[in-house]
């Protein structure tokens, strides 16, 4: 059973220009999958249409292997959390306890229970200490990880990231992708679609789609689609760091497919 | 032209209670036509600095001099500092926020007219400028709000271009980019720089200062922590997570720890490593 | 970060911190109507001024906004100081009890203009300083609620009161966020060569343009955004909400209550006595020290 499956979408926003073009994928259940994609390439508005912040021109979504529709739209809005990309645009509490609970609120949860469930989450974050702090007091990567406590406080089953950490300093993005690689390896159920243009963070992921032009260009594994250097280089991304380098080094007759820098040295150490 | 930094301070809040030192007793000197970037975390005071540079803020003590222009507090209010800001071109980060004309040409030309150029004039120098960052005739007349985020952050630092300053001085000019548009950016910038213009890049990637700059400054809270080469910068923040050496780096040093033969100081790009690795198996 | 102003929350374990927000503000208008009662001796008026400010500076130290901040916030009103006594010493007035301070020429001066004029002035001193408490001491969340709970009763009028208070708490959430921004606007437009402080009219309309349309801009797109993050979140104006922050009336409510609430009995009591015949108090407490006047 696919928790997500996308056929034959398109979108455009002025009725000509096709921003989505007959895109089709599946996401399997508790599975991270990264969609990787130039500037412009059509990332943002794909997670729009399918949280239906969009509605999209052609093509269907199932969700839970039910038709998304009029009806069913609100089944798949409340499993669903999206973090975006700017970290001020989705501050919408005075405070951090304020805006990780704003969710809680819409959803009637109890009162009573509030704080309980909000200092949970806010210690899944690393962001316990700051729950008085107001938002300009905070730094960009403080504010993503308020942001993903305050998705993952309403238990969803699917979290888009829409470019949660391309705004963020180097260690900002460090930290949000250490909370998010520790969310996928502890929540076995949630499924993760992260939208990014970051090599090195689609290397943690399980699954990598790559999006050009609105056109889904290639999928598969990590290992395999990030070794592709020229379809990558036809849409404008690098390969990561250790792939480049295993690539030069094969000139040279040394031969890795080592997958982090450790590896990588161990591999250079052996070839002597 | 080049900026000689003089220990200068900087308070934000003055009368706060919690005012804060951003600049602490920082000098330097940049040389005409140098290739420099500033590192550090935010808030180290890098931001703050570069706004010294044309005069958005004035040293509490101190003084910034760039050719005949002194930046200090007694001259705060200086009428001779007008021409200043003709001299030395700042770009912010994310710069397609100040884009505001109907059309791309009126924009670029904007800068040009506030310094004196007329007309005709103006709009040529603006044509010229977008023809040094990519953006062709078809350009012109489009508005700029209808650009996608690239093109508006070029239309944006050719506004700067036009005014044709001698020191340009970039705020993490490729935030938000992915890796192929910060590539090209980055050429346009080295670009400039072989027409003699001095370069002064802001920024905390640390690939970036390794690739592209020949000179390295370092800000923590406030103060010029490190000044000198990319690579023994790296050597000097090894072990300190607040700012990243660069995976190539990384490697080499790793290298070096096993017993290998190798100068990670040596090591600029890919190519210096793997060059590297030939030679010590070739003697092996 | 730079525009912090006095009266921008900040938090303080405090007495009137914890005080329920529709509390205050119910004890803050009781307080400023009390204030605004006249009185016909200047020797009452003075001496209930007095108690005014000293009420006044009692709430401030427990509340441990500083003192030095309200008075530096304040300085601006020297201009209408001015004005106000330029208005009583010029234009002439029929009741004046007080002797006369001096003459110039023709001119002459009574001592009245410069109570009269210092009378408002104290009064306006008072508000400012009760409102900057207030918002001081406040979270802006917690005004908004306690807007929404005196407007329900508007409610069946089909009145909007929930999305006014969330448009007003997100606006309140978004201040700092856009004086940044403006800072940054104004200082990227400086590096182009606009000068903000000199030049023509025109030429300061079109810097001014220069900053209002990218201002503009980046706030729509900004309000798009947080309009999306909200429905993704699960909002819904329409729907039935709960609420993390309760508003709770506790002891420190009714402590406060009482004291504020004698304070303006004691001065309806003095009033309705001042209405009959005027009160002296300088010969109520004094005996027959004082006379008539001063």
């Amino acid at each position: 059973m696919s928790k997500l499956e996308i056929k034959h979408l398109s979108f455009s926003y002025d009725g000509s220009n096709k921003v989505i073009d007959d895109i089709s994928f599946s996401v399997e259940k508790g599975t991270f999958v990264s969609i990787l994609g130039h500037n412009g390439s059509g990332k943002s508005t794909l997670a729009k249409l399918i949280v239906g912040l969009l509605d999209k021109n052609e093509g269907e979504i199932y969700f839970n292997d039910v038709l998304v529709d009029k009806k069913t739209i609100r089944d798949l809005q409340t499993k669903t959390s999206l973090i975006f990309q700017n970290p001020d645009n989705q501050f919408i509490g005075s405070t951090v306890e304020d805006d990780i609970a704003f969710g809680l609120e819409n959803r009637c949860f109890p009162h009573d229970k509030m704080q309980e469930e909000i200092e949970k989450y806010a210690a899944s974050v690393n962001m316990l200490d700051y729950l008085k702090k107001e938002p300009i007091y905070l730094s960009g990567g403080q504010k993503q990880r308020v942001a993903l406590a305050g998705a993952l406080i309403l238990k969803p089953e699917i979290l888009i990231l829409d470019e949660a950490t391309s705004m963020l300093d180097p260690k900002g993005k460090s930290t949000v992708r250490k909370v998010i690689d520790r969310i996928h390896k502890e929540n076995k159920e949630l499924t993760i679609i992260s939208i990014t243009h970051d090599i090195d963070e689609a290397m943690l992921s399980d699954k990598v789609l790559i999006l050009s032009k609105g056109r889904l260009v290639k999928e598969g594994k990590p290992q395999d689609i990030l070794r592709d250097e020229e379809t990558l280089v036809s849409i404008k991304l690098d390969m990561p760091f250790v792939y480049r380098l295993e690539k030069e080094l094969k000139e040279i007759g040394i031969d890795s497919k080592a997958e982090s820098i450790d590896q990588l040295v161990e591999d250079i150490w052996a070839s002597k | 032209m080049g900026i000689k930094i003089n220990h200068v301070f900087y308070t934000y809040q003055k009368k706060a209670t919690n005012a804060t030192l951003a600049l602490n007793d920082v000098s330097f000197e940049i040389e005409d036509n140098d290739f420099i970037s500033i590192v550090g975390e935010t808030g180290s005071g890098k931001s703050t600095l570069a706004q010294t540079f044309n005069a958005l803020i004035f040293p509490d003590e101190g003084e910034v001099q760039t050719g005949d222009y002194v930046i200090s507090y007694k001259n705060r209010k200086s009428r001779s500092l007008k021409g200043l800001r003709k001299h030395v071109g700042l770009v912010f980060q994310f710069p397609e926020y100040q884009l505001f004309e109907e059309t791309v040409e009126k924009d670029v030309a904007y800068g040009v007219k506030n310094f004196g150029v007329k007309g005709e004039e103006a709009l040529n120098r603006a044509h010229e400028a977008l023809k040094q960052v990519g953006l062709d005739e078809s350009y012109y007349k489009r508005t700029p709000f209808d650009l996608s985020g690239g093109e508006k952050r070029k239309v944006a630092m050719a506004g700067i271009l036009a005014i044709n300053p001698d020191i340009l001085v970039f705020d993490e000019p490729t935030a938000g980019f992915d890796p192929q548009s910060s590539k090209e950016l980055m050429e346009l910038i080295c670009e400039f720089h072989k027409q003699g213009k001095t370069i002064v890049i802001i920024t905390h990637d640390m690939d970036l200062v390794n690739t592209y700059t020949k000179k390295v400054f370092m800000m923590e809270q406030g103060k010029l922590a490190f000044q000198g080469t990319p690579s023994d910068l790296f050597s000097f923040i090894k072990g300190y997570d607040r700012l990243d050496t660069p995976s190539v780096i990384k490697v080499a040093e790793k290298l070096k720890e096993k017993g290998m033969d190798i100068d990670p100081t040596k090591i600029h790009s890919n190519a210096d490593l793997v060059a590297a690795i030939k030679k010590w198996r070739n003697k092996a | 970060m730079s525009s912090m102003t006095f009266g921008r929350y900040s938090f303080r374990e405090t007495f009137i911190h914890h005080l329920d927000a529709r509390n205050k503000i119910f004890l803050m208008i009781l307080f400023m109507v009390g204030i605004f009662f006249q009185f016909e001796m200047w020797s009452t008026a003075l001496i209930m001024s007095g108690l005014y400010l000293l009420i006044l500076i009692v709430i401030m130290l427990i509340s441990r906004v500083s003192l030095w901040s309200l008075f530096k916030s304040l300085s601006g009103l020297w201009i209408l100081i001015i004005f106000l006594m330029a208005i009583y010493i010029f234009i002439p007035n029929n009741n004046y009890y007080l002797p006369t301070a001096f003459k110039v020429g023709s001119l002459e001066v009574k001592w009245d203009a410069f109570c009269q004029s210092g009378y408002i002035i104290m009064r306006l001193i008072l508000m400012i300083s009760l409102t900057m408490i207030l918002t001081s001491t406040t979270k802006p969340m917690d005004m908004t609620y306690a807007f929404e709970w005196y407007m329900t009763p508007l409610k069946p009028i089909r009145f909007p009161v929930h999305e006014i208070a969330m448009t007003l708490s997100i606006a309140l959430r978004f201040i700092p966020t856009l004086l940044d921004e403006t800072e940054r606007i104004m200082k990227a437009q400086a590096s182009r060569g606009v000068d903000f402080n000199h030049g023509g009219v025109f030429k300061r309309f079109r810097s001014i343009i220069s900053l209002i349309i990218p201002l503009f801009i980046s706030a729509l797109e900004r309000s798009e955004e947080l309009a999306n993050a909200m429905i993704v979140r699960g909002y819904d104006p329409k729907a039935k909400r709960t609420r993390y922050r309760l508003l709770k009336f506790s002891w420190r409510d009714i402590i406060a209550f009482l004291f504020i609430g004698a304070i303006f009995a004691g001065i309806i009591v003095l009033f309705v006595f001042d209405r009959k015949e005027p009160v002296d108090i300088v010969n109520l407490i004094f005996g027959q020290i004082g006379g008539k006047g001063f």
